[in-house]
Order: structure tokens, then C-alpha cells, then sequence
């Protein structure tokens, strides 16, 4: 028998839906994968790699690296489109080959992202020592140098351990910001090469020998400087958030390497330029001068240079070290869920949900590395490590397409296959060998991490590794109604059902559909899909708050996993083209800027589309009924939308709507009564009167007059900036001092919006 | 003119233009399979002439 209409409704009624917030943009994805990139490579290793293979040799480095990163990040590209829930070289490469090779691959994986905070520790300490030794009251570093660079890498890596076990991280946006001011800070120091080398031909010649030391030595500065090409590998691990993965992910993953490898260019010629060798080679000038060379070179080419560059290199390291920590916990975290590690390294943290024990053990490799080894072994260790990883990645590509092209859904696969794969891994395999001339130590440490890797595999991981546990369903796409939009993120149970009759209201009156969100909130160290753990109580909290909402209407109900809660939300309502947002406010205030809690104000800040805010009132229930409603207005932008507000609310009842004034002592009532008109026509004559008071304190005023209606309704004000820091905005004092219920409400005015809040116009 | 400089540049040169006409005939198929809608490997090969 054919369902009925309403049979349809209600079981879509009854279905919460679990869904990855995607957030993150094309331009946060190359940010991210660029800022990665950046970290700490150039810093350390490009005055490490021209004293090796000569000022023309760090250019071809740069280049043909540049190459090859490129070749690999097609074959990276391709596997992110095809793959794009997935995410990481461990992930493709177990996709791939299974067996022992995919668990080396993540085993290998986990090492060189710790490793590689470790350098990116080492980096911020060389830079941060040769910063403060500058300054005589730190003269005394230069005594035990190695020791105090040493020892303050492995404070800044405790310092950003902590951090992550706090579950503490950056947001998207901020980190692409990070890595977009790194970016062009090292562009512009790059233009400045070429300027001065332009104004100053002579400088030029410290590009003779071009070739200082042979073409063997370029292939040493290439596999030592590869760890500056291998942090696209970021990107793909965002999967999962990406809006529209399938096209942006490999995008973001070429632009980033093609922004990068401009960067290096440029950077590497201004370095070069800079230089100031008098009676010695460039070679034996940066050799002496080792990692901190680079910024040495770029102090001679204009006043702060040096500062800027170390300033940079410090900023950069620091943002990599974190972006590593988690990365490199999250790979251990992945290998302990498929049962190749002790179940313990998939644990969690009940407190701060962070997988713990993960994080334990990627920071005992991190501080040990960074405190045992120098510099160049820790360089050479990583790169070593990424080289053979991204050797894998390109035989994936060609084995996925050729067994599996078929049952893959491709956004991208490169061209020239498979040419471009095997020109990449035949690169990538004589590099890491060849870096056996520069580190042996490095290999080493490379080849006692891999023989025990194989020996764990085969005496514990063998049998234990598991088929990947069934994840929940994630809904890619939905068709959007042309409906009206409402949606209700929801976070705290006590004041939902009350927030939801509320939409409920609205809905009926605008014809329009709702939408009840819970977002849950997953560390940084763990893929999103991994935290569905966590969304059991939300998912109850939800179908709880359904079966009391007693409408016809239809609710969708989603549990949304994110990262960070007000991305979360602001992705979700871009995405669902929601018309009307209402949260709900408990009411108190945790000082100037934060009047309706930290998070809270992010998203109202960002929102792009209509507010309401709900404050209940100590009496208020959810079945109460509405008889009478108070609307402070002067008729601002916002007041004509609690009028609106107010409109939908008393629909189909008998309730009487009160508009609110204060008289200033120039106005005339004629003048206040021909203002508010617009707003008072917007009733009929039975449903609405206007009431004009005098008094000093508008806020006082407000307030006396809220204790007579049940519910207030306040668009939110304008004050200009310093009105709004000094007093706080006015609607927030009134609904923080009113024991009634409070409606803020703000329309979305979009640019406008900004340019009247810096104007500063009063709306009462 | 020292050869090696003449070697270098053109090593340079021609891996930097390699990379951006990589880069460029990357984003074409990346467009050109989201205007066609087409996902599957065997179809896109022959739609693309990869």
C-alpha cells in the first residue's frame, strides 16, 4: 500500500541524520597544504643546501624538486578525488597493497610526520636563539649554543604537546591566515632579491661558480630539502571537510605546490643576492653559518630583514609543530582503530576527547628526536621517510587505476599516466638513496624504524589487523527545499523543546520547514567520521526534542560533525541556505565582547542570514501562551524584523503587541509617532498600540515596562564601536536585566551591515 | 659564457614551465570532468584522451 503524504513526513520526522560539516574552502585547502609546506624547510635547509651544492645549485634544487612534487601530487590528487572520504598517504597506500606494505607505509607515515616536528621544534629554537643572541643581554647563549637550542626545542614541543592534549587547536581560518601572511611575507622578501639584484648587478656575481660542487651534490640538496615539498599530504587528510572534495581537493593540492615552488625560487635567489662572502666562497659563507644562514643573507638585503625572516621562520614552525603533532597522533590513532597497534593507541580521552595514548607516544618520538639528533639527521630523516612514502603513493596510483578504476568515482586523474608516477618514484628512490652521502645517521634511524615495523607487523599486527569498522552513513548532498529555512542548532536540553515551539511557531506562520541541529564537536586528532562515538547522546537528545514538538510540519534533525562548533554551524547554514537562525541564550554575561558566550557571539558574528536569539524567561513554558508582546522600536533595520517576528508569533491568536518608545527631550511626539509608523502599520489596529514614555535610561525604562507583557522582542542595536565596548550593546543590558522572555533579532544586511555598526546609529 | 650556468638555467627554466603546464592541463581535466559529469575511469580516458 502507497504510503500517504503524511506517513512520508513523519518518518522523515523520526530519522536524525549524521553529516560531516564540509567547510573548508578551495583557498583554506591551498593555505593549508602551502602553510604546511613552508613550515620550517626553507628556514633551515636552504642555507644548509647552498653551502653544499652552490648558489645556481639551490635554484635547480628548487626546481626540479619542484618536479617532481608535482608528478606526485597528480598521483596524490588522484587519489584524493577518488578517494576523498579516506584521506592520507596510509589510507591509499592500505587501500593499495594491504598486507605488510600498507601497514609499514602508516608505520613510516607516523614517523616522518613526528620527525618531522621535530624539526619544525629545532627550527623555532635556531631561530628564536639567533634572535634573542643579537641582544646583549642574551649574550651568554653563545657559551653552550647547541645545548640551549636544544633544550628550548624541547620546551616549545612539551608547549604545543600540551596544547593538543588539551584539545586545543587552530581554527581553519586562522591557520590559512598564518600561512597566507608566512606565504607573502617570503614572496615579498623574494622581490626584493630581484630588485636589489636589478639595481645592484654586481651583486650577481655570487652566482659564479653557478654549479659549486657538481650535479652529485644537487641530488644530496634535493632529497635534503624534499621536506618542503611533501605537506600537501595535509590536504588530503582534510578530505572529509572539504567543500566540493572531489574537485577541491586537487586543486588546492597543485596550486599549493605550484605557490610554493615560486616561493622557494624566490626566496632562494634573494639569499643568494644578499649573501656577502668577502674573501670567501658563497659556499663556505652559508656552510659557516649553517640553518640560520638564510636569514643571515636576507638581514644584508634591507633594513629588518633578518628580524622579519626570523620572525617568520618562528611564526612558521610554530604553526607546522602543531599541524604535525595532531597529524602525526591522528596516523597512530588510524593504525590502532584497524587493530595493526595495541587498541590502546585508538583510546580516547573521556575528558577532553583527544586520543591520548597516541598523542603519548608521537610526543616520545618527537622530544626524543629533537633532542638526541642534530639538525641535519633530524632533516634528512624526515625527508628520507616522506621520499619512500610518496615512492608508494605513486605505485598506488597506478595499481588503484588499473584494478579498481572501475569501481571509483574519479573527480581527477592526471594525465601522461603512467609515465608521470614512475618518472616520480624512480625520482624519489635514487634520492633517498642518494642521501645516504649526506646522513647516514638518518638512514639508520630509517631502516631500525622499518626492520621493526616489519617485526611488529608479523609477530602482533598480522592477525589482528581488521577490516575497517562500518562507519555511519554520511549524506553527501540534499536536494534544498524553496521553503522557508529554519534552523535550531541545539546545545543545551534544558531550553530546547521551549526553542523549538518557537520554530515551530514561525514555520507555521511562513509556511516553512525546520531544522534541528546538534553539532558534535571531534578533536583535531582524530578524522571526523572516527568521532560518530561521540554523537550517541546527541542523536538521543534529538529524537527526544522531536516527539515533544507537536507539529505538521517538517524537521529534519542532524547530528553534524565538526571540528569546531561555530564552523560547524556557519558551514550548516550556508549549506542548507537557511533563512532564520535561533539559538538559545541561558542569560548571563562573561564580560564586554562576549555577552552571549565566546561561541555563541562567533557565529552571530558570521552568520549570513537572519538571528533570533532566545533568552527564556523564569516563568516561561514551552506550552505557555502568548498574550501579550513588547517591541522596543525606534525603527532601525533590525526592529523591523522583530516586527516581523512579532507578526509570526501572534498569528491566529488573540495576543496584543505593545511597540515601545523613550522620548528624547527634543523630539515631538508627532516626529516619534511619523517614525514609528512604519513599524505600526505593520498590524492591524486591534493588535497593535504605541506606547511613548519619557525617561533618562532607556535601557531602565525598557525593563519597567517588560514586567507587564510576557515576551520582549529587540532588534539589536547599532552603537558605534567604542559606545558598544565601554556599555555593552543596549539589547544585550536589557535582556540580560529583563526576567521575561527575550527575542534579540538581527536581519541579515550584509556588507551594509558593517558600514552602519562602524557609523554608529542609534536604533532606540 | 660558463656552460654549466647555460645548462642550470635551461634546467630551471624547463622544469618551471613543466610545472606550471602540468598544473594548467590539470585543472582543464579537473574542469572538463566536472562539466561532464562523467566519474568513471574507462569513460573519463576516453573523454579526455588521457
Amino acid at each position: 500500500m502507497a504510503k500517504t503524504e503524511n506517513e512520508v513526513k513523519q518518518k522523515h520526522k523520526h530519522e536524525v541524520q549524521p553529516e560531516l560539516s564540509r567547510e573548508l574552502s578551495l583557498f583554506q585547502l591551498t593555505m593549508m597544504g602551502a602553510g604546511m609546506m613552508i613550515g620550517a624547510g626553507v628556514f633551515v635547509a636552504t642555507g644548509i643546501s647552498i653551502g653544499i651544492s652552490g648558489a645556481g645549485g639551490i635554484l635547480i634544487t628548487f626546481a626540479l624538486n619542484g618536479l617532481i612534487a608535482i608528478c606526485s601530487a597528480m598521483s596524490f590528487a588522484e587519489l584524493s578525488s577518488a578517494l576523498p572520504a579516506a584521506g592520507g598517504a596510509y589510507t591509499y597506500i592500505k587501500q593499495s597493497f594491504g598486507g605488510v606494505i600498507g601497514f609499514i607505509s602508516g608505520w613510516m607515515n607516523w614517523f616522518a610526520l613526528a620527525v618531522a616536528g621535530s624539526l619544525y621544534a629545532i627550527t623555532f629554537s635556531t631561530y628564536t636563539i639567533h634572535l634573542l643572541k643579537s641582544w646583549e643581554l642574551f649574550s651568554f647563549l653563545d657559551t653552550h649554543l647547541g645545548l640551549y637550542e636544544k633544550i628550548l626545542a624541547v620546551a616549545i614541543a612539551l608547549m604545543f604537546i600540551l596544547v593538543n592534549f588539551r584539545g586545543v587547536s587552530e581554527t581553519g581560518n586562522s591557520a590559512s591566515m598564518i600561512a597566507l601572511g608566512q606565504t607573502v611575507t617570503l614572496g615579498i622578501i623574494g622581490i626584493i632579491g630581484v630588485a636589489v639584484a636589478l639595481k645592484d648587478p654586481s651583486r650577481l656575481v655570487n652566482f659564479e661558480p653557478f654549479i659549486g660542487s657538481g650535479w652529485s651534490k644537487i641530488l644530496v640538496t634535493m632529497g635534503f630539502t624534499y621536506v618542503g615539498f611533501e605537506g600537501f599530504e595535509v590536504i588530503g587528510h582534510a578530505g572529509e571537510e572539504a567543500i566540493n572534495p572531489k574537485k577541491n581537493i586537487p586543486k588546492a593540492i597543485l596550486y599549493a605546490v605550484i605557490i610554493v615552488v615560486t616561493t622557494y625560487l624566490l626566496v632562494a635567489f634573494a639569499a643568494v643576492v644578499g649573501a656577502k662572502p668577502e674573501g670567501s666562497t658563497i659556499m663556505e659563507w652559508f656552510s659557516a653559518r649553517g640553518a640560520t644562514g638564510f636569514a643571515d643573507a636576507i638581514k644584508n638585503l634591507f633594513p629588518f630583514g633578518g628580524i622579519l625572516v626570523t620572525l617568520a621562520a618562528i611564526f612558521s614552525s610554530t604553526s607546522a609543530l602543531n599541524a604535525t603533532i595532531y597529524s602525526s597522533a591522528r596516523v597512530s590513532f588510524a593504525m590502532g582503530r584497524d587493530g595493526a597497534l595495541p587498541k590502546k593507541m585508538a583510546g580516547i580521552s573521556q575528558k577532553r576527547r583527544v586520543p591520548a595514548f597516541a598523542l603519548f607516544m608521537s610526543s616520545i618520538i618527537i622530544i626524543f628526536v629533537a633532542a638526541a639528533l642534530p639538525v641535519e639527521d633530524v632533516a634528512a630523516s624526515a625527508d628520507i621517510m616522506f621520499l619512500l612514502i610518496f615512492l608508494l603513493i605513486n605505485v598506488s596510483v597506478i595499481k588503484i587505476r588499473r584494478e579498481m578504476g572501475d569501481e571509483l568515482e574519479y573527480g581527477f586523474m592526471m594525465p601522461f599516466f603512467p609515465v608521470i608516477p614512475i618518472v616520480a618514484l624512480v625520482a624519489q628512490l635514487v634520492l633517498s638513496i642518494w642521501l645516504f652521502n649526506m646522513s647516514a645517521t638518518a638512514w639508520i634511524a630509517t631502516g631500525l624504524w622499518i626492520v621493526s615495523g616489519v617485526i611488529i607487523y608479523f609477530t602482533y599486527s598480522k592477525n589482528r589487523i581488521k577490516e575497517e569498522e562500518p562507519m555511519p552513513i554520511f549524506k553527501e548532498r540534499r536536494a534544498i527545499s524553496d521553503k522557508f529555512q529554519i534552523m535550531v542548532p541545539v546545545g543545551n536540553p534544558n531550553n530546547a523543546e521551549l526553542i523549538g515551539n518557537y520554530a515551530s511557531r514561525i514555520a507555521d506562520a511562513k509556511d516553512g520547514e525546520m531544522v534541528f541541529m546538534s553539532v558534535v564537536e571531534v578533536p583535531d586528532q582524530i578524522q571526523l567520521r572516527a568521532g560518530s562515538k561521540f554523537g550517541i547522546e546527541k542523536r538521543q537528545m534529538l529524537n527526544e526534542l522531536r516527539s515533544k514538538i507537536n507539529t505538521n510540519r517538517t524537521i529534519s534533525s542532524v547530528v553534524r560533525y565538526s571540528h569546531h562548533i561555530t564552523r560547524g554551524i556557519i558551514s550548516a547554514t550556508k549549506e542548507k541556505r537557511t533563512d532564520l537562525v535561533i539559538l538559545g541564550w541561558k542569560g548571563y554575561s562573561k564580560g564586554r565582547g562576549f555577552e552571549l558566550g565566546r561561541k555563541m557571539d562567533k557565529v552571530i558574528e558570521r552568520l549570513t542570514c537572519d538571528l533570533m536569539v532566545i533568552k527564556p524567561g523564569r516563568d516561561e513554558t514551552p506550552d505557555r501562551e502568548i498574550k501579550s508582546i513588547l517591541i522596543p522600536s525606534n525603527a532601525g533595520f533590525h526592529s523591523i524584523m522583530a516586527t516581523e517576528i512579532a507578526k509570526n508569533l501572534i498569528k491566529g491568536t488573540d495576543a496584543k503587541v505593545t511597540v515601545f518608545t523613550v522620548k528624547r527631550k527634543n523630539e515631538s511626539y508627532e516626529r516619534i509617532r511619523r517614525r514609528l509608523r512604519t513599524i505600526i502599520n505593520q498590524f492591524s489596529e486591534n493588535e497593535a498600540r504605541l506606547k511613548i514614555v519619557n525617561g533618562d535610561d532607556i535601557v531602565d525604562e525598557i525593563v519597567y515596562e517588560a514586567h507587564k507583557h510576557d515576551i520582549v522582542i529587540l532588534g539589536a542595536t547599532e552603537e558605534g564601536f567604542w559606545q558598544q565596548l565601554l556599555l555593552g550593546k543596549v539589547s544585550e543590558r536589557i535582556a540580560a536585566k529583563c526576567e521575561n522572555t527575550v527575542i534579540l533579532t538581527k536581519k541579515d544586511l550584509g556588507v551594509k551591515s558593517w558600514v552602519k555598526r562602524w557609523l554608529g546609529k542609534r536604533a532606540f | 659564457m660558463d656552460i654549466t650556468l647555460i645548462i642550470g638555467l635551461s634546467v630551471i627554466g624547463v622544469a618551471y614551465i613543466l610545472i606550471w603546464a602540468f598544473t594548467i592541463k590539470a585543472n582543464n581535466i579537473i574542469k572538463k570532468i566536472d562539466e561532464t559529469g562523467i566519474t568513471d575511469s574507462r569513460d573519463i580516458e576516453k573523454a579526455l584522451d588521457l
